[in-house]
């Protein structure tokens, strides 16, 4: 079955599919995406949040993985969201160096990049992490790889389970 | 006429009510935020939410009750609303502060 990451991609192949009536129905639904989309953001539970992609192409995974600089920006994306500057500034790599593994990363879906809207007009793009688990498993002559991948956070504490924990870390980072 | 009147009068006890008990809520999640975090900006959040919100709402509800039924004269009106009005400055002072602090 194919998954989607996004609930309006989804809808929108309902609609292309379907015309008419069922069109308008689905764009109902995607307005009831919507309030659950806000729901979700209200009300986050760390364990809604998580896909597993089964058969990925162990060798592009592993190939990403293996790089050091790659994981370093995966590494520093996974504790707050982060701009190509500041990744360049933190890890002491070229602009370019960073780029070509965001660019990579990307590929692999192991980064999200967001847009970071400046009220002067000069908006800029940060990158967050998925990634949460690998894992590749050997059984019978075949490889098996498993790749977990989490929503990254919105904003912090939102995938804490108690009210009081996103209540605190929520903030705490203002 | 009356009753419209006394409709209002209702509502207004109705709705300072549960803010106090909504303000409570926030006021005690902050509590516990600070407890489990041991965060300072935590601890003057959730002091100022329940100064702001719970102390205050019901010194002044507390207060207005006893005003109407006579059992405080009106001599009291004003040193209460002096009071209420403090400590929901406290309150908001108590916020401030607690955007400003660090770690």
């Amino acid at each position: 079955m194919q998954t989607y990451e996004n609930p309006y991609q989804y809808t929108a192949e309902l609609c292309s599919q379907s015309a008419g009536k069922l069109c308008a129905l689905s764009s109902v639904s995607t307005r009831i995406l919507w309030i659950r989309n806000l729901w979700g953001f209200l009300y986050s539970r760390s364990s809604c949040c998580q896909h597993v992609s089964e058969d990925p192409d162990l060798g592009a995974l592993l190939d990403v993985l293996s790089d050091e600089y790659a994981r370093e920006i995966l590494s520093a994306t996974s504790v707050k969201p982060m701009s190509a500057q500041q990744l360049a500034k933190q890890c002491e790599m070229s602009k370019p160096t960073v780029y070509r593994r965001i660019e990579r990363l990307k590929k692999q879906e192991f980064l999200e990049e967001r847009t970071e809207l400046q009220p002067d007009g000069n908006h800029y793009s940060v990158y967050a992490a998925t990634l949460d688990e690998v894992s590749v498993s050997l059984d019978d002559g075949d490889f098996e790889a498993a790749v977990t991948r989490a929503d990254p956070e919105t904003f912090p504490g939102q995938h804490e389970d108690d009210t009081a924990d996103r209540f605190a870390k929520m903030w705490e980072h203002l | 006429m009356l009753a419209a009147s006394a409709l209002v009068e209702w509502l207004i006890v109705a709705l300072a009510f549960a803010s106090t008990l909504l303000g409570g809520y926030v006021g005690y999640q902050a509590y516990r935020g600070y407890r489990r975090h041991d965060s300072r900006a935590m601890q003057a959040l959730s002091l100022g939410l329940l100064l702001l919100t719970t102390a205050a709402f019901s010194l002044a509800f507390l207060g207005s009750l006893l005003l109407r039924e006579g059992y405080l004269g009106l001599q009291y009106q004003q040193p209460l609303t002096l009071v209420t009005r403090s400590l929901q400055f406290l309150g908001v002072l108590l916020i401030a502060y607690s955007l400003h602090s660090r770690a």
